[in-house]
């Protein structure tokens, strides 16, 4: 049985978001199989590209494949950053054998030095006959951005947060990390909630949802004395200890009257269309959102609705942009639409 | 009127040089007077011997500068644990930080830390030696070593090469395994703590947390090694999460209540040289429970104080007391 001190000492392991603790891969074959075929095609100067949201397990792939020796990239190889390339393109010339691994080109990085980087990365691959593998977000899928890069392919497989993937990861965790605390008939389900696995991974957001968010998430309110304490009791993570985490912060931030109101036209629409998320199949676009807006009397002009009210929520975590990020009259556009409701924002109309 | 009344009352006691009833702004000198219950520090301390991660998140214009300094100012005192500590708001972050720089400057800061705490702890001498290249040939003594060490690091503070050819064990070693060392060999703890700027540019902030991630983001580092302690507006560490999650042991500092206000207007203008030896014997609390809104920054909240006392200094000279207390006609 694994009693809560049990799961608090092992939490950072159990719930590790990052490369720190080893944690063993999982699934992820058919992205595997895609990237290795792909990888040992590409000609020189062509370029794999992996764009999948932040924090899903892009670099965790890529490490492992180098560490399973079935993409052509030395062991130990670390991984230059568009940030980095944009900055000292001779960084390039350093990097060993025949294909480079250029990471983080995402929405942490400036639009300038994303496209520097890009730029740098097409004009050494044109010069050294190199390969290379782009690893980012969905900003890699800007035109703008993308059209820097000549000779691409895209890996497609990717496979998504579902429910049966998180089930599998989760218990994976458990066997390798907690496997002196585990009964013989173990199951994750024997100390998660099944409700909460569902909640974790829904349908709708399978497009954005990831690892490390979940398990941010899970290692968050299992540190938390108010809901796991550190005592012999046994460990049993239930639904509604993660809607109370969440909704204790109350205090969202929102700068303006108007963008609260919003969230209570939002909300509603929600809880009577959406209950508990069933039947969200894709996500809001700007002038539906907006369209709701104007049903629920407020009033703002069209060119300032995304900026003034659709921004702010999605920086307060209510809602989860699903758009290309582009870069737009001198703005780089971090969190376009469309908008999935995030996970707290459902949990405060459940 | 009112005006020049408020002026002559301040000159009557004492306080005509200062920019009364505005708080006194507090540096690394007396930050000592910052009157902070412990009530509050406490669980800030606690959270940071528990947890890797933690967020301090204060409204903007609620003390967040004086609260770092605060908490700089404790942890200083403490032998065990080595402060990196990174003021943003006085450093602006203004896009041209580095990775390389940021680099620089945190094992700067870490030899700076070391080398005071090596002059004031015994510890393991063979490693003491290593981080500062320390041969006993019996020409100089170690101490007499660290000083001069001390002095070239004051000496290469914003000079990138000359301190790693001065140091080779920074210049070696990565960041993580300076931590990992210090805790290895000395038992020493690292906190990294930041502060941010309440208004700062997407682009900057999200660049900074680029840096940061690519640094320490599945490095080897012992879990005991090291804090990380952001000191932000909710609104800036929302931001930072949004692109980096990451499991912070979040603490919304509640705003300062207005006798906690009160407080610290009395500690901060206690001075030797004032004709009074308390603020309470000149101004009472109730103008500021008359001017409190938790919707006004603190400054907001003091400069509705000043207008309601220059209100209540109405009329003649001659009938300006010298403790102000509130009338019943002094509204905003």
């Amino acid at each position: 049985m694994i009693t809560n001190k049990d799961l608090k000492r092992c939490s950072q392991q159990v719930f590790t978001y990052s490369a720190q603790y080893q944690a063993p891969f999982y699934g992820r074959e058919k992205s595997m199989i895609e990237m290795e075929n792909k990888t040992a095609k590409l000609n020189s100067g062509e370029i794999l590209i992996i764009s999948q949201p932040l924090g899903t397990g892009k670099t965790f792939l890529v490490n492992h494949m180098i560490a399973e020796e079935r993409i052509g990239v030395p062991r130990g190889s670390s991984f230059l950053t568009a940030k980095a390339v944009a900055g000292n393109p001779e960084l390039m010339k350093q990097y060993p054998g025949d294909i480079l691994i250029i990471d983080e080109v995402d929405i942490k990085t400036k639009y300038e030095n994303l496209l520097n980087g890009m730029n740098h990365l097409q004009e050494y691959l044109d010069d050294s006959g190199k390969k290379a593998i782009v690893i980012g977000d969905f900003s890699l899928k800007d035109p703008k951005l993308s059209s820097c890069l000549r000779d691409q392919q895209t890996l497609y497989e990717f496979e998504q947060i579902d429910r049966d993937f998180l089930r599998g990861v989760l218990n994976q965790r458990f066997q390798t990390f907690m496997k002196e605390y585990l009964d013989a008939d173990f199951c994750i389900e024997n100390v998660i909630d099944p409700e909460l696995i569902d909640y974790l991974s829904p349908a709708w957001m399978k497009m954005v949802n990831s690892f490390r968010g979940v398990f941010s998430l899970l290692q968050s309110v299992v540190n938390n004395d108010k809901y796991i304490r550190y005592n012999n009791d046994k460990a049993y993570l239930e639904f509604s200890m993660f809607k109370e985490y969440l909704a204790a912060d109350e205090d969202l931030d929102l700068d303006e009257e108007v963008q609260y109101e919003f969230l209570q036209i939002l909300r509603e629409y929600l809880r009577s269309e959406f209950p508990k998320g069933a039947g969200i199949t894709r996500g809001f676009t700007v002038d539906e959102l907006y369209q709701l807006a104007q049903m629920g009397g407020i009033d703002i002009e069209y060119d300032n609705f995304a900026d003034d009210i659709l921004y702010p929520l999605a920086i307060a975590e209510l809602l989860i942009s699903t758009g290309i990020p582009t870069y737009d009259n001198n703005q780089f556009i971090r969190r376009p639409a469309p908008f999935v409701p995030s996970l707290k924002l459902l949990l405060s109309v459940f | 009127m009112s005006k020049e009344n408020f002026i002559y009352w301040k000159e009557i006691v004492g306080l005509e040089d200062t920019d009364f009833p505005q708080m006194i702004p507090l540096d690394e000198s007396n930050i000592h007077k910052a009157s902070i219950v412990s009530t509050r520090l406490l669980p800030i301390r606690n959270r940071i011997s528990t947890n890797n991660l933690v967020s301090i998140q204060v409204q903007p214009g609620w003390g967040a500068t004086t609260l770092y300094k605060k908490i700089v100012s404790d942890l200083e005192k403490d032998h065990m644990r080595l402060l990196i500590n990174f003021d943003f708001e006085k450093n602006e972050l203004d896009g041209s930080l580095t990775e390389e720089e940021f680099e620089f400057r945190t094992k700067w800061k870490l030899a700076n830390g070391i080398a005071d705490i090596m002059r004031e702890v015994p510890m393991q001498q063979t490693y003491m030696y290593e981080v500062f290249d320390f041969e006993d040939t019996g020409s100089t003594p170690w101490i007499g070593h660290l000083r001069k060490k001390k002095k070239r690091l004051t000496e290469c503070q914003n000079n990138a090469k000359d301190f790693y050819s001065e140091f080779k064990f920074f210049d070696k070693l990565s960041i993580v395994d300076c931590v990992n060392f210090f805790l290895a060999n000395f038992q020493i703890q690292c906190v990294f703590m930041y502060l941010f700027p309440r208004k700062i540019a997407e682009d900057n902030l999200l660049e900074l947390v680029g840096i940061i991630k690519n640094k320490y983001d599945g490095m080897n580092i012992t879990p005991a090694a090291m804090r990380e302690v952001y000191i932000s507006t909710p609104k800036i560490f929302k931001m930072i999460k949004n692109v980096y999650t990451r499991p912070f042991y979040e603490i919304p500092y509640k705003r300062y209540s207005a006798a906690e206000m009160y407080s610290m207007l009395v500690s901060s203008y206690k001075n030797d040289d004032v004709m009074f030896s308390s603020v309470n014997d000149v101004f009472d609390e109730e103008f500021i429970n008359r001017a409190y809104n938790e919707r006004l920054s603190m400054v907001k909240i003091m400069e509705k104080v000043t207008k309601i006392i220059e209100d209540s200094l109405e009329g003649d000279t001659a009938n300006i007391p010298y403790k102000l207390t509130i009338s019943e006609k002094s509204e905003v």
